[in-house]
């Protein structure tokens, strides 16, 4: 397989074996993770809705394309970003059989 | 207390600038020495770096308990947009360097040993070290950019919400206690690391 689906499924399958491998530090890195789904709209704070509301106009259906962008915020900080971070981790941590030491 | 640097932030704000400017520099120099494998000045680097990645904390305490948050005073699109997301991604760097740091001196001493009068990484974790060591590093280098990011947008494009007012005396006295700290501790610890290697050359 190729393209976008193929990196996709070679990430997930990555991803499904690290887990495997270090389930200690996966742990940790989801609960890590999931602390900053409350973090980061608390960081982001009250006003983030209704500015973002204002700069499309103000209706009320604005609020959900808002809301959209807050969830936009947490999926990248609160998920892709210690995403990458453990994926680089476990690489790290990974692989002793190629160690040269 | 003003700032020494020119810019609209206060003294505590350009004193954790330009310290953490100089402790991510002293990663990177013992980075270099491993590339280099000078083991021995790789060890000393990495140690007084974390010794001074540990002052460094101590004094961004103390730098958040004298002067607080600033807050940002910019346009609230580049508040939403940049300032506080940066905030965010920060975090998350700069608590996973300072998480490895202390991994990797574990795993530093732990898989090293003295060999021909240098020290050598060894065992099935000298591989784990030296990605490990790429990954922190990354991590250091991710959260200087960011630093850098935040205090430009807080105190040189645009300015802090608020000045905060603190004595000299007291953070003077509170800063020297926290050099005149990492100097005992490099001190000492420099005594003990030349004590044992001595020993392990021997």
């Amino acid at each position: 397989m190729s393209g976008t689906p193929g990196v996709l499924i070679r990430l997930a399958r990555q991803a499904l074996a690290n887990a495997r491998e270090h389930p200690y530090l996966t742990a940790l890195f989801g609960f890590w993770s999931f602390g900053y789904t409350i973090m980061v709209p608390q960081v982001l704070g009250g006003r983030y809705l209704p500015f973002l509301s204002e700069q499309m106009g103000g209706r009320p259906e604005t609020l959900f394309v808002a809301f959209g962008l807050l969830m936009v915020n947490v999926v990248v900080f609160a998920f892709v970003v210690p995403f990458g971070l453990w994926m680089l981790v476990c690489w790290a941590l990974g692989r002793d059989e190629e160690q040269d030491g | 207390m003003e700032g020494f640097l020119g810019t609209k932030a206060d003294f505590w704000w350009d004193v954790t600038l330009t310290t953490e400017t100089i402790v991510v520099a002293a990663f990177f120099m013992g980075w270099r020495f491993g590339k280099l494998h000078q083991g021995l000045k790789h060890q000393k680097a990495m140690l007084v770096a974390t010794v001074l990645v540990t002052a460094w904390l101590a004094m961004y305490f103390t730098q958040q308990a004298i002067a607080g948050l600033s807050g940002f005073d910019g346009p609230e699109s580049i508040k939403y947009g940049l300032y506080l997301p940066t905030i965010i991604f920060h975090s998350l760097v700069s608590t996973l360097a300072i998480v490895l740091s202390g991994v990797q001196i574990w795993s530093g001493f732990r898989w090293s040993r003295m060999e021909r009068g240098e020290k050598v990484l060894t065992g099935k974790g000298a591989g784990r070290h030296r990605r490990m060591g790429k990954v922190t590093l990354l991590s250091y280098l991710l959260s200087v950019i960011t630093a850098y990011m935040i205090y430009f947008l807080l105190f040189v494009i645009y300015a802090p919400l608020r000045t905060p007012e603190y004595g000299a005396a007291q953070s003077v006295g509170i800063l020297t206690a926290i050099v005149v700290a990492a100097g005992a501790v490099l001190a000492v610890g420099g005594m003990l690391l030349a004590r044992k290697t001595q020993a392990e050359t021997a």
